[in-house]
């Protein structure tokens, strides 16, 4: 509200920084789990005195830096990018409680940079000590920066003691940051085995292709066997409400929190299967099939963990549309326009109603709805009446846990329904009698909006404690 | 054309008001950490960053003309092109990435002090300003494609670096549309009610923009130029011909692009609103001297390279440490400018502030380490080569 609002049709902002995101969790993370895999076989090979592993570990290599240091660096800057353009407010308090842990995360990436090329083009120049330690220093680097861009990442949804503290050690070791990192370590080890499967399946040495694949496998199955314990552990430190919506709240949420089990499970039982019992059979179909799955597998867990962190962006300091919680009482009293320092409209008592609640959309709803693209807010208000869209207004965190309350003056509210039963308006009277008849509210809950609407002169919605 | 020009509002109070208003609030979250420190390290990696860049933008471009006129040239002055195009491209994949690298901390440090105003003006521009991520994905792959295969690619291999160039000369226009846009608030508020998809590109509202892109440009290039004379320089032993032919090719490009370099700079000075080109001028004795003394240097490194026929090893050291001034005292300047363009709006000097001393010194503790191993990792690879590789 401080900030300019981008206008992103059909898509939302948070489908982009979405894509943007899970395409770099899916390589960042093999980044780390990749480095850790460089370097033990490297050290294996060393210990069997094994060239055609060395030779394709070279390979490995290649691939390793085309697909780290361009896509990875590339599309890790993507996610500063895009998350600026969307959530300016958000990042920006990010920005003031962590810039420390982002410069030394700056540090770690810079190093782990510097390694992967003295690694890479090192193969024909360093001794094998030397190319070991330079790996060991690129691991190293790599999960630091693991370890720092995840105690900011968890501290959005559990900040835990910083709400009262403010203290930068608090808002780092939060609740979530150690279960948090158990299991992005070991996301990191069975992705090497996952990427390592793809180089592997091409090797074209039969003997060496099917050993390889067992080895790789192996990656695979060790680090989806620690993500469950890693992930009990998580599940448990979340805050009630996060583990509610995950857990039938909010049904789109549990059925994607259902697909991560599934998906891990195909994943784990192909892998095994192909993978390690038979790797005879392996191919480089097989292998892109469980790429594919597994970055479905990231997809939905990436979204899981982003839709469990609902009503907040961060958790407790700032509602999902960037609201700031302390600010929500004086902007109750204000109004969300005349604060709104980029709206074309600065009061809703006067002028057009229906400008002014596009304005308040575009203020309170925007960050997560669009008008008739993702969470498009035409289609869940197509043919309610009136009192409805006021009532489910009044009382939006009552009827959604995962909404923060519609924050604004009585007049703002008033535009804002206006504009919303606007468009929302069926083309015939009979089709909006036809979906109101067939809302599913208890007819109670319906003689209470209409019994609410006749007596409220008075401001109705939330009232300060 | 001045968006900044407001009908109605007659009086220039009630228009600077206005504009002030638009400027978002400062984060109530204090800064962590005294605002001298985040300026000299925005500074600072701003220069590291400045450097390698300029070597990608400057390099990239030099390849392309290394094609062009390649092609023009007799066989035995060909031969030298191409050689240098292998050692450009060769180069290419490491500077890229040190070039991202050194740039996110900038971008981190601005973001701290400049926050509303970069958030802002980012918006404005959303689109082009995300195509920035695109651009260098296809660039930097491009780059290595090139760099990897151009042997191979034949005559393809120069589109292939045109495309390269390309890219990053269109990056290097959006970078400078946004901190043009970032530090001219009066323009924001009419272009976003204009149009809030965030697909405008400042160049189009304020001819303005085109100088100072002009300005790095030729700054790129003259930098690579010094570069080049200092490769054909290091290479004096073993390609005695090519070396002789490197020194003066980089030289020419040095002089080159730093006289256009300098109309450039005039045109741009010219440009400035009235309070930043009096303050340049003699207004503020202290950015007058910056600027009397950065373009001094400028002219003794002209003066000693030329002309490039007679480029010595003496003459380059001498040129590159008074261009090394001129970058160091303009980049201090580029700070200035900002400053003197957001004084009526914003002074980082009045946001809140409360360090964090212990992680300041955990950073400084890490950044110790990461410079030494970095340093060491270096030193093995380009200086204790071992007999016995890895793999051979």
């Amino acid at each position: 509200m401080n900030y300019p609002i981008w206008d992103l049709p059909i898509l939302g902002g948070g489908v982009l920084i979405g894509t943007i995101a899970i395409l770099h969790v899916f390589v960042s993370h093999f980044a780390i789990g990749g480095g850790l895999f460089l370097v033990l076989t490297e050290r294996k090979a060393y210990r069997d005195n094994d060239a055609d592993l060395l030779a394709y570990l070279r390979t490995h290599s290649t691939f390793f830096v085309l697909v780290v240091l361009v896509f990875g660096a590339v599309s890790g800057v993507g996610i500063w990018w895009s998350i600026g353009l969307v959530s300016p407010a958000a990042t920006s308090t990010l920005i003031h409680v962590f810039v420390w842990v982002w410069a030394m995360e700056w540090v770690a990436f810079f190093t782990e940079i510097a390694a992967a090329f003295v690694y890479y083009y090192g193969w024909d120049r360093l001794s094998r000590p030397t190319h070991l330690a330079v790996g060991w220093i690129y691991f190293g680097a790599a999960w630091l920066s693991l370890f720092q861009i995840n105690g900011i990442l968890t501290f959005m949804l559990t900040p835990g003691q910083w709400l009262q503290s403010r203290s930068l050690v608090d808002a780092f070791f939060n609740p979530t940051m150690w279960p948090s990192a158990v299991i992005r370590t070991a996301v990191a080890v069975a992705l090497a085995g996952l990427y390592a499967l793809v180089t592997a399946s091409v090797n074209p040495s039969a003997d060496l292709r099917q050993r390889l694949t067992r080895y790789a496998a192996k990656w695979l199955l060790l680090g989806a066997a620690v993500i469950p314990v890693g992930g009990l552990w998580y599940i448990a430190s979340l805050p009630p409400l996060a583990r509610e919506i995950s857990m039938g709240g909010a049904p789109a949420v549990t059925i994607f929190a259902g697909l991560t089990i599934l998906f891990s499970a195909l994943l784990v039982g192909l892998i095994f299967v192909s993978g390690y019992l038979y790797p005879r059979s392996f191919n480089i179909g097989l292998a892109l099939i469980a790429v594919v799955i597994g970055l479905m597998t990231t997809g939905v867990t990436e979204w899981v963990r982003e839709a469990v962190r609902k009503p907040y962006i961060i958790y407790g300091y700032m509602w999902s549309n960037s609201i700031r919680v302390a600010d929500e009482w004086t902007l109750q009293e204000s109004g969300l326009l005349p604060r709104a320092k980029w709206a074309a409209v600065s009061d809703a008592s006067v002028g057009s109603q229906l400008r002014a609640g596009e304005e308040v959309f575009r203020v309170a709803c925007q960050s997560c709805h669009t008008v008739h693209g993702y969470n498009g807010i035409r289609v869940m208000v197509k043919g309610w009446p009136r009192a409805l869209i006021r009532y489910s207004l009044d009382h939006l965190d009552e009827l959604k846990g995962f909404m923060p309350p519609f924050i604004g003056s009585n007049a703002e509210r008033e535009a804002l329904t206006d504009w919303l039963y606007a468009i929302g308006r069926p083309a015939t009277p009979s089709a909006a009698q036809r979906v109101s008849s067939r809302f599913p509210l208890p007819a109670q809950v319906w003689a209470q909006i209409h019994g609410e609407l006749r007596g409220a002169e008075a401001v109705p919605g939330r009232r300060k404690p | 054309m001045n968006v900044g020009a407001l009908p109605g509002l007659a009086s220039p109070l009630i228009f600077l008001q206005a504009v002030v208003a638009a400027i978002p609030d400062p984060d109530p979250i204090p800064l962590p950490a005294p605002t001298g420190v985040f300026v000299f390290l925005l500074v600072l990696t701003f220069l590291l960053h400045l450097l390698a860049m300029n070597f990608v933008l400057g390099g990239s471009l030099m390849m392309v003309f290394a094609y062009a006129q390649g092609r023009m040239a007799a066989e035995e002055i060909a031969r030298h092109h191409r050689r240098l195009i292998e050692i450009l491209a060769r180069a290419f994949p490491a500077t890229i990435a040190f070039t991202i690298t050194l740039g996110v901390a900038p971008l981190l440090f601005i973001q701290v002090l400049y926050g509303q105003l970069f958030f802002s003006s980012s918006i404005l521009m959303a689109w082009p300003w995300l195509a920035v991520v695109g651009l260098l994905l296809v660039g930097y792959y491009a780059a290595y494609w090139h760099a990897y295969r151009h042997a191979a690619l034949g005559q393809a291999a120069a589109w292939v670096a045109l495309f390269v160039a390309a890219t990053f000369l269109l990056i290097a226009f959006l970078f400078v549309n946004n901190f043009s846009l970032l530090q001219n608030p009066e323009a924001w508020r009419p272009l976003y009610l204009s149009d809030r998809r965030g697909v405008h590109l400042y160049a189009i509202w304020d001819a303005g923009v085109f100088p100072r892109y002009l300005h790095f440009g030729f700054a790129a290039l003259a930098m690579t130029g010094l570069v080049v004379a200092m490769i054909g320089l290091r290479r004096r032993a073993r390609e005695p011909e090519f070396a002789c032919w490197t020194v003066a090719h980089g030289g020419r490009w040095f002089l080159g692009a730093t006289v256009l370099q300098m109309a450039s700079g005039l045109w741009l000075l010219s440009s400035q609103p009235a309070r930043v080109r009096d303050a340049l001028l003699g207004g503020n004795s202290r950015d007058a001297l910056l600027l009397a003394v950065a373009v001094g240097c400028a002219l003794v490194a002209l003066a000693v390279l030329a002309p490039p026929s007679r480029i010595s090893a003496g003459r380059l050291v001498v040129g590159s440490a008074a261009i090394g001034v001129t970058v160091v005292l303009m980049v201090l300047l580029r700070q200035r400018v900002r400053t003197l363009w957001l004084e009526p709006y914003f002074r980082y000097e009045q946001l809140p502030v409360a360090p964090q001393w212990g992680a300041i010194l955990v950073f400084l503790g890490l950044l110790a380490v990461g410079i030494s191993l970095v340093g060491w990792m270096v030193w093995q690879f380009f200086w204790r080569s071992s007999d016995a590789p890895a793999q051979t």
